[in-house]
Order: C-alpha cells, then sequence, then structure tokens
C-alpha cells in the first residue's frame, strides 16, 4: 500500500512538473524577417525615461522617446529633433525653441507647446534627472508651437539637457496616472512604440516601428530585446545568431573577431575610468593631504599597463577626464601641461621625500563590483609595486556609488560617460554640483578652497560663453589647475567592441544605438 | 489531527515575525540607505534625506518594524519595491512561480533517478552497482552546480547548438538549466536513500524476516524500504524547500527570472521590502512544506498517526 | 530524524564502561577505516592537499600569485609557470597552492565553528528541556526556514567580504543540524542511569554534558564536520560566483574560477584548475567522511 502511495506521488509529482513545464512554453518570439533582436544587461525597472539612471534602460528608451535635440553618438555633436529651432537671448539665460508641427505622439495626439512644459516639469520633479535640469528655471508657452526655457543662470551647453528630457505625451501620462512607468506606454514620439502585447520587463520586450513617425516609418520593423545577464550567454547567443548586435566584453573579442561570422567594429567610448583619491579622508585624510604622496600615487600609475591586462590592449591610456572625441569644447589631449607619466623609481623617491621610505598605508581602495572592480584590482597592485598599501574593498554599485557621495572612501575607482559638452565636467569641480562627485575641494580639510572659488569662476565664465573657441580655452586652463591638484585623474578610455549580423546595415555606436538607422540589406 | 495541523500553521505566525525581525536586523547594519537608492545617483543629499525621512528609514529599527507589520495586517501589502516601485507580491509572485516550476521539475528527475539508485546500491553493496553509482555521485556532490552549468553550456549551447542559452521561452529552454541542477541534486538523494536503506536492512525485523525464510526480495521491498523511505521524505521536503531559494547560480547563468536572482539582484540594490519579501515568502513555502512532509509521515506510518491524534 | 536517534542509544553500550573499552574501540574504528579502500584514497588525497597548505611557500613564492605583469597576460604553460598565468599576469600554480589556505581555512573553520554553536545550543536546549528547550527550538524552526544563501549574503552585504565575516555567515548557515543532532542524542541519553548517577554524585550540569553526553555523540559529529568541510568548501564557491568573495588579491578558489569564467574560451585551463581543486577537495573529503560514518557504525562489526 505505501509503495503505491510513493508511486503515486511521484506521478502526481511528475504530472504537476508537465503540466507547468508545458505552461511556459508556447510564445515563440518573433521570428519574421524584419526583426532586430538585442541584447539587455539587465530587467527594466520601469518605463518612465525620467525614472531611470541605468544604462541599460537608456538604451531601450532613446529608441522610443524623443527629446528636443538628439545626440549623434556617430559623428558626435547634437541635432534638432522634436525642436525645429532653438534661440538664445544675448545673455544665454532664455532660449526660445520652436517645435516641429507635425509630431505626433504614439496614442496619436499631436505633440503642442503644453506637452513640452508638461514633461520639463516632470523632469523637475525627478531627482534622478536633478543634474541634467540643474540650470533650468522653468519652461513657459509662448503659443503652441513656441516654448521659453528660462534657466537661472546664464548657460550656453544646453544641448545635453535638450537631448535628456524626453518629451512625453501630458494626455498619455496623466491617463495612466501611478501605472506610468509600471507598464507600457504610448507616451513617446520615438521612432519605435513598446509593443504593448509583449512587454514582460524581467525577460523579454519588443518595440514596433510607428508608423506615424515624422520623419517616416523605420526600415526595421520589430525590436526585440532579451534579458541576458550572464555574458558567456550573450556570446553563446550571439554565436548562435540569436542576437543581431552587440558589445562585446573584451575578453570575447578576439574569438568573436576571429569567428568570422560578424561585422566587428572597435571604438573609443566615450566612458573613462577614473581614479581618485580623497583628501578629506576621516582616517588617511592627514596621508593623502600630503602633496608629495599624492604625486608617488600619480607616478605608480602605469596606464599602459592597465590597457594590456584589463583591456587586452584595446583601451586607450588618457589624462582626460571626458574624451574630446564625443564631448563640444573640450580640451584636447595635447593642451594638459604637466601629465604624470609612469615612473616607479620616481614614485618610490616622492614618498621617500615624503618621509615614508618603507612604504605607506593608504587606508580602503573603494571599487563597485563588476568593471571598477577588474581596473581597481590592475591599479591596486601597482600602488602596492611602489609601497602604497591599500586595501580594496569591493562593493555593489548602490553601496559604492553612495560611499563615493558621501566622501567615505580614501581611494577609490569611479568611471564616468555620456559627457558630450566639457561643461558636464561641473560635477566633478563645482562646489554646487549636484549628484556623483568624487573628489570635495572645499571641504573642511581647506585645501583647496581657493582654487575651488576659481573653478567655480572659470565654469561660470565657460557656460555664459557662447564661443567655443572662447570656452576651449577656459575649460582648458580649468583643466590644467584641476589635473595639478592630483586627486583624480583619468586612467584609460575603455574601448566599445560591437558585433553586429553581417547582413545588418547597423550604425556601431558605443552606447545608445538608434535603431532607426539601421536596415537588414537586401 | 486537525488541531495538530492548525497548531502548526499558527507556527506560520511567529516565522513571520522571527523572519521580517532577523532580516531587518541584518539590514540595518548595511552600508547605504534607500533614499540614495530610490533617487539615484543624481538626487541632492538633502532630497536624498528627505526620501528617507518619508520612508520612515531614520526611525528607531523596532518602529519600522512594526509599521512594516502593520502594513501586512493593515493593507495587506509587503511595501514597494525600491527599484521597481512595484508592489513587491506583485513582482514576486510571477518569479516565484517560474522558480517553483523548475525546483519541480529538478526534484521529480532527481528522486526518480536518485532514489532507485540509492535503493539499488544498497541493496547490491559492494558489487559493481554500488561501487559505480556510488563514486559518480561522489564525485558530481563535489562539483558546484555552476562549473556543471556552464560545461553544459559551453557544449550543448555554444558548441552543437542545440539548446538556447538564456531565458525560458520554450519547453526546451528548461533542459540545460534542469539538467544541471539535477545532476547536483541528484547525488545528495542517491547518498540519502543509500545510506537509510542500509540502516533499514540491518534493523532487527529484516534480519528476522530473512531469519525466518522470507524471500530476500519480499524482505527488501515490503520490509525494508518502507521504514528506509521514511527519512527520505523528509529529506526530500528539506531540500525541496532549499532549492526554492537555492537555484541562485542555476538563475543566474541562464537569465531566468526566478526568484533566486531576485534576492542576489535585490540585496545588490539593497531593495530592503524586495529582500524582507523574498525571506517570507520562501519560509512561508518551507515551513508549509515541513508540514506537508510531517502529514505524509502519519499517513505513511500509522504509529506517528496515532501519536497525532492522541497528542494533537 | 530515526537515523541520529538511533545511533546514540548504540553507542550508550560501549559507553558504560567507557575507560575500559574505549581505546580500543578507537583501534576498532582506525581497523574497519584502514579497510575501506575509498576513505584511504580520500585520506591520501587529503593528506596531499594539507601538505600542499603546510609546504606552499616551498612550491610557489606567494608573490608570484600576486605581483601583475602585463607581459604575461594568460600566458600558456611554460617551466617558470607550469599552470600558466591569467588574466592579470599572476602566475596560476602560486595562485592556486595559496588559495588552498584562504579556501581551506575558511571552509575548516566554519565547519569547527558552525560544530560548537550548533552543538551548545543543542546539548541547552537537550539537557534543559522545558522553555528552554521550546525556546530554542522554536527560534531555530524560524531561523531554518530563511533561506540560507539569501541569509549568507545579507550578512556579507552588511558586514562586508572579508575572512571572519565569511566564516560568520557560513557558520550561521550551517550550524542548524548540529542543534537537532545533538539534542536528540541528549534527549535519548538523559535519563540513562549513569547521567543519572553522575547528577547524584553532584556533578554540574555543564560537567555532565561535556564529559558525558557530547563523547557519546561524537562520533556522528565528527562525520558531520567532516562533510561539511567539502559542503562548504563548495558554497565558498557559490558565494564567489554570485560576487561574495574575499577581496582580491587574496587568491581564493572560489574567486579564481568565477573570475576566470570570462577568459573561458581562449584560456579554458584557467577554469579547469581551481575547478579540479575544489573538485578534488570536496571529492576526498567526502570519500574520508563516509568511510568514517561506515568505521563507526558498530553494527558493521561483521
Amino acid at each position: 500500500m505505501k509503495k503505491r502511495f510513493i508511486s503515486l506521488l511521484m506521478s502526481m509529482l511528475m504530472l504537476a512538473a508537465a503540466l507547468t513545464g508545458c505552461a511556459g512554453g508556447g510564445e515563440s518570439s518573433g521570428g519574421s524577417e524584419n526583426t532586430v533582436t538585442l541584447r539587455n544587461t539587465a530587467a527594466l525597472t520601469t518605463s518612465d525615461p525620467n525614472q531611470t539612471t541605468n544604462t541599460h534602460e537608456y538604451t531601450v528608451f532613446e529608441n522610443i522617446y524623443e527629446g528636443l535635440y538628439d545626440l549623434n553618438e556617430a559623428t558626435g555633436g547634437y541635432d534638432l529633433r522634436l525642436a525645429e529651432k532653438v534661440e538664445a537671448n544675448e545673455d544665454v539665460t532664455e532660449y526660445i525653441v520652436t517645435l516641429r508641427k507635425d509630431v505626433k505622439f504614439h496614442n496619436g495626439e499631436t505633440m503642442t507647446a503644453d506637452d513640452v512644459v508638461f514633461s520639463y516639469e516632470m523632469a523637475q520633479n525627478s531627482p534622478k534627472q536633478a543634474s541634467f535640469v540643474r540650470p533650468l528655471d522653468h519652461v513657459e508657452k509662448v503659443d503652441d508651437y513656441t516654448v521659453k526655457i528660462v534657466l537661472n543662470q546664464p548657460f550656453s551647453p544646453i544641448g545635453h539637457m535638450l537631448f535628456k528630457v524626453k518629451i512625453l505625451s501630458q494626455k498619455e501620462v496623466t491617463e495612466q496616472g501611478d501605472d506610468f512607468g509600471k507598464i507600457a506606454n504610448k507616451a513617446g514620439t520615438g521612432p519605435y512604440m513598446w509593443d504593448e502585447e509583449n512587454y514582460n520587463p524581467l525577460t523579454s520586450w519588443s518595440a514596433v516601428a510607428f508608423e506615424d513617425y515624422y520623419r517616416g516609418k523605420a526600415k526595421i520593423d520589430r525590436i526585440v530585446w532579451n534579458v541576458i545577464e550572464d555574458d558567456t550567454s550573450a556570446i553563446t547567443a550571439l554565436q548562435n545568431g540569436e542576437i543581431d548586435y552587440m558589445i562585446v566584453p573584451i575578453s570575447y573579442w578576439e574569438d568573436i573577431k576571429s569567428s568570422d561570422k560578424f561585422t566587428c567594429v572597435e571604438k573609443e567610448s566615450n566612458e573613462v575610468m577614473t581614479f581618485c583619491i580623497n583628501i578629506e579622508s576621516k582616517n588617511y585624510g592627514s596621508v593623502l593631504q600630503n602633496d608629495l604622496v599624492r604625486e608617488a600615487i600619480m607616478y605608480a600609475i602605469d596606464r599602459d599597463a592597465v590597457n594590456q591586462l584589463v583591456c587586452d590592449g584595446y583601451g586607450t591610456p588618457t589624462y582626460m577626464y571626458i574624451n574630446p572625441n564625443y564631448a563640444a569644447a573640450a580640451p584636447t589631449a595635447d593642451s594638459l601641461e604637466n601629465p604624470i607619466p609612469f615612473d616607479l623609481e620616481k614614485s618610490k623617491a616622492l614618498l621617500a621625500e615624503a618621509g615614508y621610505p618603507d612604504g605607506v598605508d593608504v587606508g580602503e581602495f573603494l571599487a563597485a563590483a563588476g568593471r571598477n572592480e577588474s581596473y581597481a584590482i590592475a591599479i591596486q597592485a601597482q600602488l602596492e609595486a611602489a609601497g602604497i598599501r591599500s586595501t580594496l574593498v569591493v562593493q555593489d554599485y548602490s553601496v559604492a556609488g553612495d560611499r563615493l557621495v558621501a566622501q567615505e572612501y580614501d581611494l577609490a575607482m569611479a568611471y564616468d560617460c555620456g559627457n558630450y559638452d566639457f561643461n558636464n565636467f561641473e560635477q566633478q569641480c563645482a562646489s554646487a554640483s549636484v549628484g556623483i562627485k568624487n573628489c570635495v575641494f572645499d571641504g573642511p580639510a581647506g585645501k583647496f578652497n581657493e582654487l575651488s572659488d576659481q573653478f567655480d569662476a572659470w565654469l561660470q565664465e565657460g557656460a555664459s560663453t557662447a564661443d567655443e573657441e572662447e570656452r576651449i580655452a577656459i575649460y582648458t586652463e580649468l583643466y590644467n589647475a584641476f589635473y595639478d591638484t592630483h586627486t583624480l585623474t583619468p586612467v584609460i578610455v575603455i574601448p566599445s567592441c560591437i558585433a553586429y549580423n553581417k547582413d545588418l546595415d547597423a550604425v556601431a555606436v558605443p552606447t545608445d544605438y538608434r535603431v532607426y538607422d539601421w536596415s537588414w540589406k537586401a | 489531527m486537525h488541531r495538530y495541523i492548525i497548531k502548526r500553521l499558527l507556527f506560520l505566525i511567529p516565522t513571520v515575525l522571527g523572519v521580517t525581525l532577523i532580516i531587518f536586523i541584518v539590514m540595518n547594519v548595511t552600508p547605504g540607505n534607500p533614499g540614495r537608492m530610490i533617487l539615484g545617483p543624481n538626487a541632492t543629499a538633502a532630497e536624498v534625506e528627505a526620501m528617507n525621512e518619508e520612508l520612515g528609514y531614520n526611525d528607531p529599527i523596532l518602529v519600522r518594524w512594526f509599521n512594516y507589520l502593520k502594513d501586512i495586517v493593515t493593507k495587506g501589502s509587503f511595501g514597494q519595491s525600491y527599484s521597481t516601485k512595484r508592489d513587491v507580491l506583485e513582482e514576486l509572485w510571477p518569479r516565484f512561480l517560474v522558480t517553483l516550476r523548475l525546483a519541480i521539475l529538478v526534484l521529480t528527475l532527481s528522486v526518480c533517478i536518485g532514489v532507485p539508485l540509492g535503493i539499488l546500491s544498497a541493496v547490491k553493496q559492494n558489487s559493481l552497482m554500488d561501487t559505480i553509482p556510488t563514486m559518480i555521485a561522489f564525485f558530481l556532490a563535489a562539483v558546484p552546480s555552476f562549473v556543471v552549468g556552464i560545461v553544459l553550456m559551453y557544449i550543448f549551447a555554444l558548441k552543437l547548438g542545440w539548446f538556447h542559452s538564456y531565458g525560458l521561452k520554450s519547453v526546451s529552454d528548461y533542459v540545460l538549466p534542469v539538467v544541471s541542477a539535477t545532476i547536483c541534486e541528484l547525488s545528495a538523494y542517491l547518498r540519502f536513500t543509500k545510506s537509510s536503506m542500509l540502516e533499514a536492512i540491518r534493523q532487527d525485523y529484516v534480519r528476522t524476516a530473512r531469519a525466518k525464510g522470507v524471500a530476500e526480495r519480499t524482505v527488501i521491498w515490503k520490509h525494508a524500504l518502507k521504514n528506509a523511505l521514511l527519512p527520505v521524505v523528509t529529506s526530500i521536503g528539506m531540500r525541496f524547500g532549499c532549492l526554492l531559494a537555492g537555484m541562485v547560480t542555476t538563475e543566474q547563468l541562464f537569465s531566468i527570472p526566478g526568484v533566486g536572482s531576485l534576492i542576489v539582484e535585490s540585496i545588490s540594490m539593497k531593495d530592503e521590502p524586495m529582500i524582507i519579501g523574498c525571506a517570507v515568502m520562501v519560509s512561508i513555502c518551507f515551513t508549509l512544506l515541513m508540514i506537508g512532509v510531517d502529514l505524509i509521515y502519519a499517513f505513511i506510518d500509522p504509529r506517528i498517526r496515532a501519536k497525532y491524534s492522541k497528542g494533537g | 530524524m530515526a537515523k541520529n536517534s538511533t545511533r546514540p542509544v548504540v553507542a550508550t553500550l560501549d559507553g558504560e564502561d567507557i575507560n575500559f573499552k574505549r581505546p580500543s574501540q578507537t583501534k576498532e574504528i582506525l581497523r574497519r577505516l584502514r579497510k575501506n579502500k575509498g576513505a584511504m584514497i580520500g585520506l591520501f588525497l587529503l593528506i596531499c592537499i594539507v601538505l600542499v597548505v603546510i609546504f606552499a611557500d616551498f612550491i610557489a613564492p606567494y608573490e608570484a600569485g600576486v605581483v601583475q605583469v602585463a607581459e604575461n597576460k594568460l600566458a600558456p604553460m611554460s617551466p617558470e609557470h607550469p599552470l600558466g598565468c591569467d588574466s592579470y599576469g599572476r602566475d596560476v600554480l602560486s595562485r592556486l597552492v595559496h588559495g588552498a589556505r584562504n579556501s581551506l581555512l575558511v571552509a575548516v573553520a566554519a565547519s569547527i565553528s558552525s560544530c560548537l554553536f550548533g552543538c551548545t545550543l543543542g546539548a541547552i536546549a537537550g539537557y534543559f528541556g522545558g522553555k528552554i528547550d521550546m525556546l530554542i527550538m522554536r527560534a531555530l524552526d524560524i531561523f531554518m526556514s530563511i533561506p540560507d544563501l539569501l541569509f549568507t549574503m545579507v550578512v556579507v552585504a552588511a558586514l562586508s567580504s572579508s575572512i571572519p565575516v565569511l566564516i560568520i555567515a557560513m557558520t550561521l548557515a550551517y550550524f542548524t543540524n548540529y542543534v537537532r543532532l545533538v539534542r536528540s542524542g541528549v534527549l535519548n541519553l538523559v535519563d540513562q542511569e549513569y547521567v543519572e548517577a553522575a547528577r547524584a554524585g553532584g556533578s554540574s550540569s555543564a560537567r555532565i554534558i561535556i564529559s558525558h553526553i557530547i563523547p557519546n555523540t561524537l562520533g556522528i559529529i565528527l562525520v558531520n564536520v567532516t562533510l561539511n568541510v567539502s559542503s562548504l568548501v563548495i558554497y565558498q564557491s557559490t558565494l564567489s560566483f554570485i560576487g561574495l568573495s574575499l577581496p582580491a588579491p587574496a587568491p581564493e578558489w572560489g574567486s579564481m574560477l568565477s573570475s576566470a569564467r570570462v577568459d573561458m574560451m581562449r584560456a579554458p585551463l584557467l577554469v579547469v584548475f581551481p575547478a579540479l581543486a575544489i573538485v578534488l577537495t570536496a571529492f576526498s573529503v567526502n570519500l574520508l567522511g563516509d568511510g568514517l560514518r561506515d568505521a563507526m557504525d558498530p553494527r558493521l562489526k561483521n
């Protein structure tokens, strides 16, 4: 009897398993020829462009939502998108924006000035957008297709804000109410719209070409994004032809290139890995405020070795915080007057001169898990070789980022991206800067107080100057002074290796691709 | 019997209380704060502080715990995820079903293979039928499950291209994750069944039965197996409970949105409501499973049933 | 449970004239262990591993495992680097043998400390019974229902990863078994005559627990401690996989394995070596532990 019971139990279990197993199947991804399938590295947390700071979400949103400007990563600079014309007043405190009249939202509504005013208010109310809309005071409607953007200070590099703030349909957002962001919506104006039939933010979602798109319907009918977190798993999918376009992690790059199945593009990205020293450190501040120690640290960093070890040599050693290839008004690479090269002996000598002939402990070397970690491992060992001893502390991005903002670190690895105007550098050096600021110059230690005021003055001057040449001159001066504090130093421009289907006419860009510009070869 | 079940079910209340309190205490020591988590790196310190205040994060831990419990009782809500702003249960439930589906498949497969092999190797102790499966089990028990997963993915997804390397879109997608998790589960069942069976075979009454001239087959199947399976049932219940939160590596490797990967993500983002939600969900399941195991026990073993009805 | 409760009862039979039988019993166990081929293989492998741990510095210098040499990135096997180099140009052999120290230290320490912690709780619960017992066991039920991995991760996230933190976190994940084991053992023994005699003779509770009750469950505890070392080695590698490893550059098998994964396509051996080390260790510990269990089982005497 008992045996029968067990076998009954077994067969029930098996039945249940079979049933649940089948329930999971059934849905197959649209295999039509005019689809591109892309990898996304993590689940979508929202569909609201104002509620994210995650790169993997921006990448998706750039195809669905648009701002007044668009960023052209392929050629650099900004293009007019929803705006037809943007004019500044004399002291660059007000901008008059003429809107396109032929723009429709995905829900069929026509875009008017009201939507723009509404969208800017939304962005202003979202702390996640705070750093982008910082110079914005308010936006007012002039007529149905004209708005006036009023700033709280003279500000010429406004392109990034016009790009970052996405214009959403007031009607759609209001109708969805609390659900906005949690479900698919029709609030965008972009060439693709969310496919409400297939919106599974955890695993896979798609977007279909918007019929009424004002620049003409996209050539590719449908984009499917699949969440593949694991790199090995993603590479396997790419190799099997399940993914059409992908940014390839460097360690797989040789393998992908040699497989000869893909169009492979290597690009310099605009992501710069930087190394930070905290002069306000609670425990090691006194050591790190010593100019000689910081200089010794600078001499101990071997950018070429980091490039070899972490980037397989595909990266670009750099001293520039913002890659001039991508950013407007950025000082060029040769404009830095005193770049410190790698020199181990010099480093040791400086350390001895500073009073630490047997090396020095400088506390914790903080890095976020993942990519930053791999650079930190390399640099930590290089410092160690020069006698500058630190303990590597690897934490999740959320915690490590938080500690950076709160200045609770001694040494740290950080990276910055998405800087398309050198004015963005204010985030690192303005005393009033919002968001991640790695090094504080007007802190209690008071070491760089005067310089900090000088930074603010330069930034002010740069932002109120419209002429690019003049701005470059100002920023060059600013950047030289900043670099010479030897607190935050750029190390390497992260390479961007992209592989895509040979039949696909894609435009490879380092981060946010625009599928609108792609097509399948006939 | 009913009273016994009700008593056990009532124990769910202190379980939820205890689990939430423990996680609350540990999370309280964790660096970082929810305000920064919700608002992102671009927010100012003041905004972050205001958000923390609004969430009641600055209250003493016991107050926070009490408020959390109050929300569960009055609103039936486990709070909102910090990262997606969705309701915790809403977010958790589909993921839980995914894991449940996987866990049932893994369990079924490993029980179906592991238990018979275990019985076989106990019955044929010291023969090849014993040493070969036992050695293989020993070996498999020593391999971390993600290593098995990577190897399987390498061979069957990359080199042979038979299966997808991610997701659970079609039935065939279940093969690699389930097999890789099963391979590691399997050996536990084999070893457990074997030792339990050996124990049963050595019992006095089995010897007596043998001595009385009962056919060997009857001895094994009728007398020994019955008793041997009792502890196996407990172990199945336990391991199933562990599987629900324990397939983290499999889920991560194959990008499966289950509870395990949710736990890892939530912890890395310090999404406290979600972490507690996961812990509560899994611990309730675990407790229910244990009750179920006890009931099956009672069903199989009349002695225990008698005890329950008398004592309960 | 059934399994656990039978054993100590049998053990008591020998326990009554402890002084006379103990040496011969140990001898007997050793004799049986020697006859178990599997256990002997396990023991041999383990001795080799322990020798490697002790003489790590003679096999390969620690320095070679932490100093990065850009030119040696993913270098193949060569006389200078018998197992090649990893993606930071560090000598794999050196990392492997020095990693053994960290990996085994954490596993062995966690196994022993979880045993001590669990046994203490279990002995208290079983010996005092009543309210204390109920309290401990209910708390344990609640604790056990929290998924191990979740709890470990939360603890490591709270205290940040280091050797002591890993040991604490793993102890908390592994101690529960011992509580039940020792408690049921104690419950079976508390009423035994010799314990009562000891109590009547004025021995303190702690003394009775330590001198009479613990030794009688020692066998099965020892087996558990051994077997747990193997699952802890694996558990540790799982933790590394989800990102909770010892901070770099400290070599450790789990993190070697998970960090080598990205280079799997071009340098598969980087994955193979640490995996092999983990498997070999866990395998030999399992063999020995299982042999030990068989050898301690009195019913296998004939």
